[in-house]
C-alpha cells in the first residue's frame, strides 16, 4: 500500500482484459461497467416514462380532450409513476453508487462483483417483465401504489396488478441484493485511514440509503405477495367480509415513505460533493450533514401514515404522524443550511453541475415546504389527491432528485468517459429544464380543486389555462432532454479530453485516470482527511490539521508531525458473514410484516383448532437443530470430520422432523376444511407458517449442499458452513416468535 | 479555510498521482492485483429468476425451463467460487 503523495507514482498497468464486445458487457463483473449499465438502462426507462408523461400532458392540454381513452390514461399514469420511481430515479442513483462508491473509498470493486452483476440484470428484466403486460393487452392501471381492494379480482379482471406485483418483487430482490453489496463494500473495504468520519458524504448517504432499502423493501414485498395470494389463491388479506384493505395502505406506505428518502438521500450526497468543489471550500458542518442523513433515515420509518390521514386514523395517530412528519423536515433543513453556508463567501464556479445543484435548493425547498403542509392534517384533508400533491412530489423528485442527478451527470461524466460534456449545451439544458419544469409544475399548485388521475375535465371548470401552461412546460422539458442526449452523443465523440481531475476536486475518484483503469488504483490509497487530494496539493496546509486538531509548530513542516494513518478498525466478521447478517435483518422485516398481519387479524379468530403440544414437540426439534449445528461447526473448526458429518446429519434430520410435523399439521387442518381461502385464520396462519416452512426447506437444501460438498471444507475453509449456519439459526429462532404468536397465544384465556 | 484556485487549473492533481502513464508499463499479472473474472452466471441466474416469475403472470410453462436454468446457474456460480475465482 502506498500513501498518496505528490511524489509517488501509480504505475499504469497493462489492461487485464481487452475485449470490448457485447459479450463482455453481458458477463462483466466490473463495478464501473455495471454502473454504466444501470445508467444506460435507467436512461432508456426515463425516455419511456417521459413519453408517457408527454401523452398525459397532451391529453390534459385542453378540456374534453380525447387523445387517449380513460383506460389508457389510467395505464399511462400508473406506468409513468412506477417507471420513474423504480426504474429511473432509484437505479440512476444506484448506478452512480455502483460506479463511484468503490472509487471514493479507494477499493477495486464491490465486495461481491457477481452479485452486483446479477442485480443489474434483475433490474433490467423486472422492468421488461412489467412492460410484458402489454402482451396481455393492458399495462397495470391501478396507480403506482396499487391500492387494494381495487387490485383484487372482483374489481380488476385483467392481469395488470399481477404484473405490477411480480415485477416489483423481482425488482425488489435486485435492489436488496445491491443494497447488501454496497453496505458490505462500504463497511468492509474502505482504504486505510478512511474512518467513518472521513468518508465522502456521497458514500455516507449511499450507506444510509442501503439500510433504508433492505429494511423498507420487505414491506412492499410482503404487500405484493399477499396481493398475489389474494388474486391467485383466494386468500382474504385485503378482500372479504372481515378483511381490512387499510392494512395494505399501512404496509405500502411503511415502504413508500422511506422510498421517498431512498430516492433523495444519495442525491443529497451528490449535492454534498458538488457544492464544496465548485465553491472551493470544504463542506460546512460535515458531521451535521452526515448525521442528519442518519436521522432522516430513522425518522423516515415513522412518518408513513401522513399519506393516509384521509382514511380517518383517529386523533392520536394523526397527531403522532403529523408531529413526526414535521420533525423530519428539521434534519433536511440542516442540510440545506449547511450547503448554503458552504457556498457563503466561496469562489463559486458556475459550471452546469453547480447550476443544477444551486437550482435544486429552491426547488427542493418549495417541495419540502408543501410537504410540511401535508403534516397539517386539515390541509392534508383538503389537498389529498389533488394536483397540489402532484406539484409537491414533482418538486421533490424532479426539482430535488432529478436536478441533482443531472448535476451528477455533468460532474462525473468526465470521469466515466474521459471527456467533458459541452458547457454551452449544458447551459441550454439547464435553462430549458429549469423553465420547463417550473412552467409544468408550479401552476399545478393552483389546481387545488382538480383531482389527480382524471383523464379529462370540463371546459367550465376553469382548469384549462393552467393545464395548457403545464403542457407547454412539459414540451420544453422534452426539448431539454433532447439537448442532454445530443450533448452526451456529441461529447462522447468530440468532447474535450478531461484528464484525471478536471474540476480540481478532492475525493479519491479524481486520483485515478479518466476513465479509471479496470483495477481503479494501481496501489490502494491511504488517506488522512476527508479531502485527500487537497492534502496532496497543499502539503503546507493539509486538512488533517483541522480535522484531527493537530498542533503544528511554526518551525516544522506539517508532514513531520503527521499522525499515523488511522487504521480502519479490524472487523469481527468477514464480508460474506456480514452479507448474510444484513440479509437476515431484511428477512426479519419480511416476517414482521406477516406477523403483524396475523396479529391484527387474530382478533377475528380463536385458532383453537391448533394442536399446541404436538407442535411444541416439533418446535423443540427445530430449536435443538440450532445447537447441533453449532456442534457441527465446532467439529469442523477442529478438523473432526466425523463429528462434523454426524452433527450436520442430525441437524438436517431435526429440520426434516420439523417440516414433517408441519406437513402433518397442514393435512389435519385441510381435512378439517381449514384452508388458505376458508377464513382469515387460514389465510394468515398458512401464509405465516408456510413462509417459515419454505425458509426451513431452503435452509435444509443449503445444509444438504454443505453435506455433499463436505470434502471442500476444513478448519481453514469453513466460511460457507458458517454463513449457512447463520441462516439456519435465523429460521430456527424466528420460529420462537411465530410459535409464541400463533400457538402459545391460544393458551392465554381471554 | 477556502481555496480560491480556479477549477481545472494547473494546480489540479498531478498526472503522476492520477495514474497517467509516465512510467514503464507493468503487467497487471505481476502487480498482485486480483480482480474477479467475468462470468455469465449472474445474468443467467437473473434471467432464470425472471423466467420463473413470468410463469406467474403469463402461464406455467416457463416455470420448468426457468427452474432448470436456475439450478444450472447456481451450480456454475458455486463452481467458480469453489475454484477460487473470488
Amino acid at each position: 500500500m502506498a500513501t498518496i503523495t505528490r511524489t509517488e507514482v501509480y504505475p499504469r498497468l497493462a489492461p487485464l482484459r481487452t475485449s470490448e464486445g457485447l459479450l463482455d458487457w453481458l458477463r462483466t463483473t466490473d463495478h464501473k461497467r455495471i454502473g454504466i449499465l444501470y445508467l444506460v438502462f435507467s436512461g432508456v426507462f426515463f425516455l419511456i416514462g417521459g413519453v408517457e408523461a408527454l401523452v398525459m400532458r397532451w391529453q390534459l392540454a385542453v378540456p374534453n380532450n380525447h387523445v387517449v381513452s380513460s383506460e389508457v390514461y389510467n395505464q399511462l399514469f400508473t406506468m409513468h409513476g412506477v417507471t420513474m420511481i423504480f426504474f429511473v430515479v432509484m437505479p440512476l442513483l444506484i448506478g452512480f453508487a455502483n460506479y463511484f462508491v468503490p472509487l471514493q473509498i479507494g477499493y477495486r470493486d464491490m465486495a461481491f462483483p457477481r452479485l452486483n452483476a446479477m442485480s443489474v440484470w434483475l433490474f433490467l428484466f423486472s422492468g421488461i417483465l412489467m412492460y410484458f403486460a402489454l402482451l396481455e393487452g393492458t399495462l397495470p392501471d391501478v396507480g403506482w401504489f396499487a391500492y387494494a381492494p381495487l387490485t383484487e379480482h372482483p374489481f380488476e379482471q385483467g392481469a395488470g396488478s399481477t404484473f405490477w406485483a411480480v415485477g416489483l418483487i423481482v425488482a425488489g430482490a435486485g435492489s436488496i441484493a445491491t443494497a447488501l453489496n454496497l453496505i458490505v463494500t462500504i463497511v468492509a473495504h474502505r482504504c486505510p485511514g478512511m474512518t467513518l468520519r472521513k468518508m465522502p458524504l456521497f458514500v455516507w448517504m449511499v450507506l444510509v440509503n442501503q439500510f433504508l432499502i433492505i429494511w423498507a423493501m420487505p414491506f412492499l414485498t410482503g404487500a405484493a405477495v399477499m396481493l398475489l395470494f389474494d388474486r391467485f389463491l383466494n386468500t382474504h388479506f385485503f378482500h372479504g367480509t372481515q378483511a381490512n384493505p387499510i392494512l395494505y395502505e399501512h404496509l405500502f406506505w411503511s415502504f413508500g415513505h422511506p422510498e421517498v428518502y431512498i430516492m433523495i438521500l444519495p442525491a443529497f450526497g451528490i449535492a454534498s460533493e458538488i457544492f464544496p468543489v465548485f465553491s472551493r471550500k470544504p463542506l460546512f458542518g460535515y458531521t451535521f450533514v452526515a448525521m442528519s442523513g442518519v436521522a432522516i433515515g430513522f425518522i423516515s420509518f415513522i412518518v408513513w401514515a401522513h399519506h393516509m390521514f384521509t382514511v380517518g386514523l383517529g386523533t392520536i395517530p394523526e397527531a403522532f404522524f403529523a408531529a413526526t412528519s414535521a420533525v423530519i423536515a428539521i434534519p433536511t433543513g440542516v442540510k440545506v443550511l449547511n450547503w448554503l453556508a458552504t457556498m457563503f463567501r466561496g469562489a463559486i464556479h458556475w459550471t452546469t453541475a453547480m447550476k443544477f445543484a444551486v437550482a435544486f435548493i429552491p426547488m427542493f425547498v418549495i417541495g419540502g415546504i408543501s410537504g410540511v403542509m401535508f403534516a397539517v392534517v386539515p390541509i392534508d384533508y383538503m389537498t389529498t389527491d389533488t394536483y397540489f400533491v402532484v406539484a409537491h412530489f414533482h418538486y421533490v423528485l424532479f426539482g430535488g432528485s432529478l436536478f441533482l442527478i443531472y448535476a451528477g451527470v455533468y460532474y462525473w461524466f468526465p470521469k466515466i468517459t474521459g471527456r467533458m460534456l459541452s458547457e454551452k449545451l449544458g447551459n441550454w439544458h439547464f435553462w430549458l429544464t429549469f423553465i420547463g419544469f417550473n412552467l409544468t409544475f408550479f401552476p399545478m399548485h393552483f389546481l387545488v380543486g382538480m383531482p389527480r388521475r382524471v383523464y379529462t375535465y370540463s371546459a367550465n371548470s376553469g382548469w384549462g389555462p393552467i393545464n395548457a401552461i403545464a403542457s407547454i412546460g412539459s414540451v420544453i422539458i422534452a426539448v431539454s432532454v433532447m439537448v442532454l442526449l445530443y450533448n452526451i452523443f456529441l461529447s462522447l465523440k468530440k468532447g474535450k479530453i478531461a484528464g484525471g481531475n478536471p474540476w480540481n476536486a478532492w475525493t479519491l475518484e479524481w486520483a485515478t485516470t479518466s476513465p479509471p483503469a479496470e483495477y481503479n488504483f494501481a496501489t490502494i490509497p491511504e488517506v488522512r482527511s476527508r479531502r485527500p487530494l487537497w492534502d496532496i496539493a497543499h502539503p503546507e496546509q493539509p486538512d488533517w490539521i483541522h480535522e484531527d486538531n493537530v498542533t503544528v509548530p511554526a518551525s516544522v513542516p506539517p508532514s513531520s508531525v503527521a499522525p499515523p494513518i488511522e487504521q480502519v478498525a479490524p472487523r469481527k466478521f468477514t464480508p460474506a458473514q456480514m452479507l448474510m447478517l444484513f440479509f437476515i435483518s431484511s428477512e426479519f422485516i419480511f416476517f414482521v410484516t406477516l406477523m403483524v398481519m396475523y396479529t391484527v387479524y387474530s382478533q377475528h379468530f380463536t385458532s383453537k383448532q391448533l394442536n399446541v403440544p404436538l407442535t411444541a414437540v416439533f418446535s423443540v426439534a427445530l430449536w435443538a437443530s440450532s445447537f447441533t449445528m453449532i456442534i457441527a461447526e465446532r467439529c469442523l473448526r477442529k478438523d473432526k470430520r466425523r463429528g462434523y458429518y454426524t452433527w450436520l446429519v442430525i441437524t438436517i434430520l431435526l429440520g426434516a422432523i420439523f417440516l414433517a410435523g408441519q406437513a402433518h399439521e397442514y393435512i389435519g387442518l385441510y381435512q378439517a376444511h381449514t384452508t388458505l381461502s376458508s377464513s382469515l385464520f387460514g389465510t394468515t396462519f398458512f401464509t405465516l407458517t408456510g413462509f417459515h416452512g419454505f425458509h426451513v426447506l431452503v435452509g435444509l437444501v443449503l445444509l444438504l449442499t454443505m453435506l455433499f460438498m463436505s470434502r471442500h471444507w476444513s478448519s481453514k475453509r469453513d466460511l460457507p458452513v458458517t454463513v449457512v449456519s447463520y441462516y439456519w439459526h435465523f429460521v430456527d429462532w424466528i420460529w420462537l416468535l411465530i410459535f409464541s404468536l400463533a400457538y402459545l397465544r391460544t393458551l392465554i384465556p381471554y | 479555510m477556502s481555496d480560491h484556485e480556479a477549477v481545472g487549473t494547473t494546480t489540479a492533481v498531478p498526472d503522476e498521482v492520477a495514474g497517467h502513464a509516465r512510467e514503464p508499463e507493468a503487467a497487471a499479472a505481476g502487480s498482485g492485483i486480483h480482480l474477479p473474472p467475468t462470468s455469465l452466471w449472474p445474468i443467467t441466474l437473473a434471467f432464470a429468476i425472471s423466467v420463473m416469475a413470468s410463469s406467474l403472470v403469463l402461464n406455467l410453462w416457463p416455470l420448468i425451463p426457468g427452474l432448470v436454468l436456475f439450478v444450472l446457474a447456481l451450480r456454475g456460480w458455486s463452481k467458480e467460487l469453489l475454484d477460487g475465482h473470488h
